[in-house]
């Protein structure tokens, strides 16, 4: 996994826990990244990539929580990549960045959620089923955690992973969110109890089924 | 609860219902017991603190830690599983790939009428006679600049240039050490007409089902 302070969507020139840091490194890390924005922001293409690898994977948890069932988010990450380099350039300011790119993916997400493209689904999801069958138990398992994560409402979800699986805390997640963190911790709780709930619902199903054979 | 989860639903509805639940009145309807958890597995210590406490008295508040710390667990192996699949994409090669539309690549590429004509087939306008490439009908032109204009003019002359794919895609580009401004590279593309005697498809064939080129017949035999 990148390194959450380094890829956190929270992370930018005014977070109070940059100031943790001692003030040289603080202010040579994000001129170094408000450079490599600016050069992204010139059209660089190599600084175009360089961001993207540096925020893909919670934007993949914020694709996650707000993917409808059945859309592949690899197909969203290709559509917010796309979307990084054709309008990257009218970014003008470092810091909101991470925000447009958040909002960009929620905004995929939506989009394929509305998508009438039922064969376009129906597709990946026959190359889903058709994937071979040796994959173990551990990608089975996380694959069925994200199946899960799917039917939770994305204001719950969302909150979820980027705790869980982006390492932000309350306060960041209330950052890049733009909500109070007493509504953060509050929407992690109601997250983790449905998660609960339905694994443990999961879990039943298995057990009769097992029980059944 | 099960209502929350009515995901699919709230997305026609174009809102999520369980908002309502928490932002209608203001009141903070979650469990303070649920609260406490959620920050215990997120490595709160005040909060495992007040768990072990009150799991003195209470094992069914341990036993539902110990589940979410499972939970937790799982959602860790989630976790490295989206993160490979977020390191498997990049930022589209071109600038005018809208790579959006994977899914149709997938479905074309799972399309067997995949045209290929042969490079070989194409004649060039003007063969060369030898195996050195001559530059001497090149001499007229100032630059390189002035020969491709006179391409461009000559084909469309010709009907052989049917236009010029514009704005020219950036690859890269760097800033020039002596202040002479950018160096930038880009791609041109024009668009031909040219005529192919030949053009195959890619069909299964035989009881293999191999995939082999077959070659698409013309209709008619005037095909210019």
């Amino acid at each position: 996994m990148d390194s959450p302070d380094a890829s956190h969507p929270a992370r930018h020139a005014g977070d109070p826990a940059c100031a943790d840091t001692v003030a040289g490194d603080a202010a040579v890390l994000s001129l170094a990244e408000a450079r490599l924005f600016e050069r992204a922001a010139g059209g660089d293409r190599g600084a175009i990539g360089e961001v993207w690898r540096e925020n893909r994977r919670w934007i993949a948890s914020v694709l996650a929580a707000h993917a409808p069932r059945g859309v592949d988010v690899e197909d969203l990450l290709q559509d917010v990549a796309s979307t990084l380099v054709a309008k990257c350039h009218h970014i003008r300011d470092a810091a909101s960045l991470r925000g447009w790119l958040r909002v960009v993916a929620v905004n995929a997400a939506r989009m394929a959620g509305r998508s009438k493209s039922a064969e376009k689904r129906s597709l990946r999801v026959l190359a889903w089923r058709s994937r071979p069958a040796v994959e173990d138990d551990a990608r089975n398992d996380a694959r069925t955690t994200l199946e899960l994560i799917a039917r939770i409402p994305p204001l719950y979800a969302e909150p979820l992973l980027l705790q869980s699986m982006q390492g932000l805390s309350q306060r960041q997640i209330a950052e890049v969110l733009d909500v109070p963190e007493t509504t953060v911790e509050t929407r992690l709780a109601r997250g983790r109890r449905m998660l609960r709930s339905l694994l443990s619902e999961a879990e039943q199903t298995e057990a009769g089924r097992t029980g059944a054979v | 609860m099960n209502d929350g989860f009515e995901r699919d639903r709230a997305w026609n509805s174009g809102r999520d219902p369980a908002r309502d639940a928490e932002d209608s009145d203001g009141v903070d309807r979650c469990d303070a017991t649920d609260r406490m958890l959620a920050r215990a597995v997120a490595g709160d210590a005040e909060a495992i603190a007040a768990i072990r406490a009150r799991g003195a008295s209470d094992p069914a508040l341990l036993e539902e830690f110990m589940l979410w710390q499972a939970d937790e667990l799982r959602l860790a192996r989630a976790a490295r599983e989206l993160d490979m699949r977020a390191d498997r994409s990049e930022v589209p090669a071109g600038g005018l790939w809208r790579s959006g539309r994977a899914g149709l690549g997938w479905a074309v590429a799972a399309v067997l009428a995949v045209v290929l004509v042969g490079q070989a087939a194409f004649p060039r306008s003007a063969p060369q006679k030898s195996g050195t490439p001559s530059v001497a009908g090149l001499g007229g032109f100032a630059t390189s600049d002035d020969a491709f204009d006179a391409y461009v003019t000559k084909a469309r002359e010709e009907g052989v240039l049917e236009g010029e794919i514009a704005p020219p895609t950036l690859l890269r580009s760097r800033e020039l050490a002596d202040g002479r401004g950018f160096e930038v590279i880009i791609v041109r593309q024009v668009i031909e007409r040219r005529v192919a005697p030949q053009m195959f498809r890619v069909a299964p064939t035989g009881e293999t089902g191999r995939l082999r080129p077959v070659q698409i017949r013309p209709r008619t035999d005037s095909v210019q």
